[in-house]
């Protein structure tokens, strides 16, 4: 119970961090002409991906923050295409943990940089280009017109071009991020929670008081 | 000793740049083929202008939430093309990259579309996601439903 409780509140403060940085930092880079789903899911969505699985080492733990953070990006502020974002991130954390599941949770088979960059520039590239082709399809139907096949297959070529950047920049934040396997961070109950629901409900109070100000 | 895994993920990595760049080059080669665009596009097979359409063509203002966007009536333009019962078809939106996106004749009613210098020629749609806002437009295909 104690342990589900842990997960449970890891979820939501990984989600919500996730779904922050892609809210706050991900317009930010966005207004300033950079590709921010790149770099978004290259840097931020790999970093937290990876940390929560290094540190609470639970199968689907990724998949439930990508909920979250699909959530409440959905509560954007800024321009863009909410239903889209908000599918990718849901889509990035299921794809994650496919392409993960069959690594062992204390990572012993990442101990090479070889392997460590390799991996890093697999995930980015399939968690981004997965993600991509999920919003593609799915926006759509949800959308209510329907998808059609020769609409996805028409831009498959830029679709897997842009999964390029991501690759790039996951070669460096794999390795960057996997040395923090040498932390030993033991944190007491009485102030896990207290941190974890304080951070979380930050993230959200703030997406959603910026949200009424700008959007509603 | 390598395991499998740690054999195989630096090849799939690998692969995986591979296509990255392959499709980069692509994509690049495909643009650079691709002529510049303009303030043209065709329906039908039919090329015709932003500047003609607007002499012709009903000017509305439609409400998104980005706001309110003003531009050429869709519907005015569809029918202007001849298309005698635009109900029976759906458009697809086919942008020079060539990104495109097929709406039916409901949404089609519903949208306008605009000429700027960042976005050449852009179609909007107020009550659906943003990604059926195709810019760069260069064809819009009519297909029997």
């Amino acid at each position: 119970m104690n342990d589900k409780m842990k997960l449970f509140a890891g979820i939501i403060l990984f989600g919500s961090l996730w779904g922050f940085s892609e809210v706050i930092i991900g317009s930010s880079l966005s207004g300033a002409g950079l590709p921010s789903g790149m770099i978004m899911t290259g840097i931020f969505a790999l970093a937290f991906l990876v940390i929560s699985r290094m540190f609470y080492k639970q199968p689907g733990m990724q998949i439930g923050m990508g909920l979250v953070a699909g959530g409440l990006r959905m509560f954007n502020p800024f321009v863009g295409c909410h239903v889209c974002s908000a599918l990718a991130i849901m889509s990035e954390g299921l794809i994650f943990e496919l392409i993960w599941h069959k690594l062992s949770f204390d990572l012993k088979e990442l101990k090479t940089p070889t392997l460590q960059i390799s991996m890093g520039i697999l995930s980015a590239y399939i968690v981004y280009v997965g993600g991509y082709i999920v919003t593609q399809v799915v926006t759509p139907v949800v959308a209510g017109t329907g998808f059609f096949v020769e609409n996805l297959i028409a831009f498959m070529p830029q679709i897997l071009a842009s999964g390029l950047i991501p690759a790039l920049l996951g070669a460096v934040t794999l390795p960057i991020i996997l040395q923090a396997k040498r932390l030993d961070l033991k944190i007491k109950d009485t102030l896990y929670y207290p941190t974890a629901i304080g951070i979380s409900i930050f993230c959200w109070a703030f997406v959603l008081g910026t949200w009424f100000l700008f959007a509603a | 000793m390598l395991t499998g895994k740690e054999k195989i993920i630096p090849v799939l990595a690998m692969t995986v740049l591979l296509i990255g760049i392959v499709a980069t080059v692509y994509v690049n080669a495909l643009e650079n083929n691709t002529k510049g665009p303009d303030n043209f596009f065709t329906i039908n097979g039919n090329k015709l202008s932003f500047e003609s359409l607007s002499e012709t063509t009903q000017e509305i203002t439609i409400e998104t939430d980005e706001g309110n966007k003003t531009g050429l009536s869709l519907e005015g333009i569809i029918t202007e093309s001849g298309i005698s019962c635009p109900s029976c078809y759906r458009y697809t939106f086919k942008a020079s990259d060539p990104y495109q996106q097929t709406v039916s004749w409901n949404e089609v009613k519903t949208g306008i579309l605009t000429y700027s210098q960042e976005y050449n020629l852009r179609v909007y749609f107020p009550n659906i996601a943003h990604t059926f806002w195709v810019y760069d437009l260069i064809e819009i295909e009519v297909n029997e439903v």
